[in-house]
């Protein structure tokens, strides 16, 4: 394998780790492992919303960048690139075997909308007893639990913001749990909250802070920043829900 | 004992579902789930009286979760990523960001910054302990291989 193949085998496996949310170390020691098994000395450096890596070989200095418009969790990927990265550590597979391998991972098998909407609708429907919900508040959670898997749907077709989607969530789930809380006489806050748990962005916030305490203070801070825009568009829309609703003086 | 039951089943569903959302793969999905059962469970049994979860309880959880993914990540040969973001699930305080949500909205300002902080300062103490137990287990890996060779 020549030296530029070796560094688009370490972009490529980079790019789809920070892609499907893994932490920055996490993909900055998988692009070096791939290069150190080629005998090759290279420097990565990694933000999140880009991949710069810089490789020192026969051919002299090498440098590729990459840039990542946008980030989702998928753990399938995070756990296949980490084998593959293994694999490539263990045996040196030739180039094509190893892009082979990144194609079959790009295309595995993601669950399918119902099966996500459905599991959007059982995190709502648990989450409202876990935090001390009755039956009625819980089964109202699960439609707007639905509800939010079909905007989930909808926006992952492409939006120009990437903020949009939790507004709206944000907003509809206020809507919807003052329409329930009228109509079953249930408590809407836990409706509410139950319901957006879906859209709480956990993962980012977690994965933020384990950034700062490794020293990525850039990427922690970027993806700790992003976390928090996130909860505040969130409370942003129920909020303007709430106090559209509570102005009418139906609640 | 039955609402015990009904919790262990609660936080079971509780890490499966959002693993879904997140596209975990089938193998590990039901490991995931015990693993977010067990730090829930750890959480609740130092006081059981109550499910708004104190900052030691939730440290406790996370401690648990931790341990948990590192040693399921050897066993199964995935990341210990897989099994510890379901796991903190139930753990993550919904509770108080309701509550937080609910000052907000009743224009409760004071009220609502110090919900605020509160419910960062639990999501901070999720991530320090997620942090202590990695640095455990990297530091018992790296002994292990000083010595072996």
């Amino acid at each position: 394998m020549d030296q530029k193949q070796i560094l688009d085998v370490a972009i490529r496996a980079g790019t789809m780790l920070l892609r499907n949310g893994a932490e920055i170390y996490r993909v900055e020691d998988t692009m070096n492992r791939i290069c150190r098994s080629y005998g090759l000395s290279c420097e990565a450096f990694v933000l999140p919303t880009g991949v710069f890596i810089s490789v020192e070989g026969e051919s002299g200095i090498t440098t590729h960048v990459k840039r990542i418009p946008s980030r989702t969790v998928d753990l399938t990927r995070i756990s296949q690139i980490n084998n593959l990265s293994r694999i490539i550590e263990r045996e040196k597979p030739d180039y094509d075997a190893i892009i082979k391998e990144f194609d079959s991972i790009s295309n595995a098998r993601k669950y399918s909308n119902f099966t996500v909407s459905f599991a959007y609708a059982l995190t709502a429907f648990v989450y409202v007893l876990l935090f001390g919900g009755s039956l009625m508040e819980s089964l109202s959670a699960v439609i707007v639990g639905v509800f939010l898997g079909f905007l989930r749907i909808l926006f992952t077709k492409g939006s120009s913001f990437p903020f949009i989607e939790y507004f709206v969530g944000g907003f509809a789930s206020g809507i919807l749990g003052s329409v329930f809380a009228l109509l079953f006489r249930v408590n809407p806050y836990l409706v509410i909250i139950g319901a957006v748990t879906n859209l709480v962005p956990g993962v980012a916030l977690t994965n933020g802070i384990r950034d700062l305490l490794h020293g990525d203070s850039v990427s922690g801070l970027t993806r700790l920043g992003e976390a928090i825009m996130m909860v505040l568009v969130i409370a942003a829309g129920t909020g303007i829900a709430l106090a559209f609703w509570n102005a009418g003086g139906l609640i | 004992m039955v609402l015990f039951l009904e919790y262990v089943g609660l936080s079971f569903l509780g890490s499966i579902a959002p693993a879904i959302v997140l596209n975990i793969e089938k193998r590990p999905l039901v490991w995931a789930g015990l693993g977010g059962m067990l730090g829930f469970l750890t959480a609740l049994i130092l006081n059981p009286q109550s499910l708004a979860f104190s900052i030691s309880q939730i440290f406790a959880g996370t401690l648990v979760v931790g341990t948990y993914s590192e040693i399921m990540a050897k066993r199964l040969k995935a990341p210990a990523t897989v099994f510890a973001i379901p796991g903190i699930f139930p753990l993550v305080p919904g509770i108080t960001a309701y509550k937080t949500i609910q000052a907000l909205a009743g224009n409760q300002t004071r009220e609502a910054t110090s919900l605020a902080i509160e419910t960062i300062s639990k999501a901070f103490s999720i991530a320090f302990g997620m942090m202590l137990v990695t640095a455990l287990f990297r530091a018992i890996r790296k002994a292990r291989k000083g010595i072996k060779p």
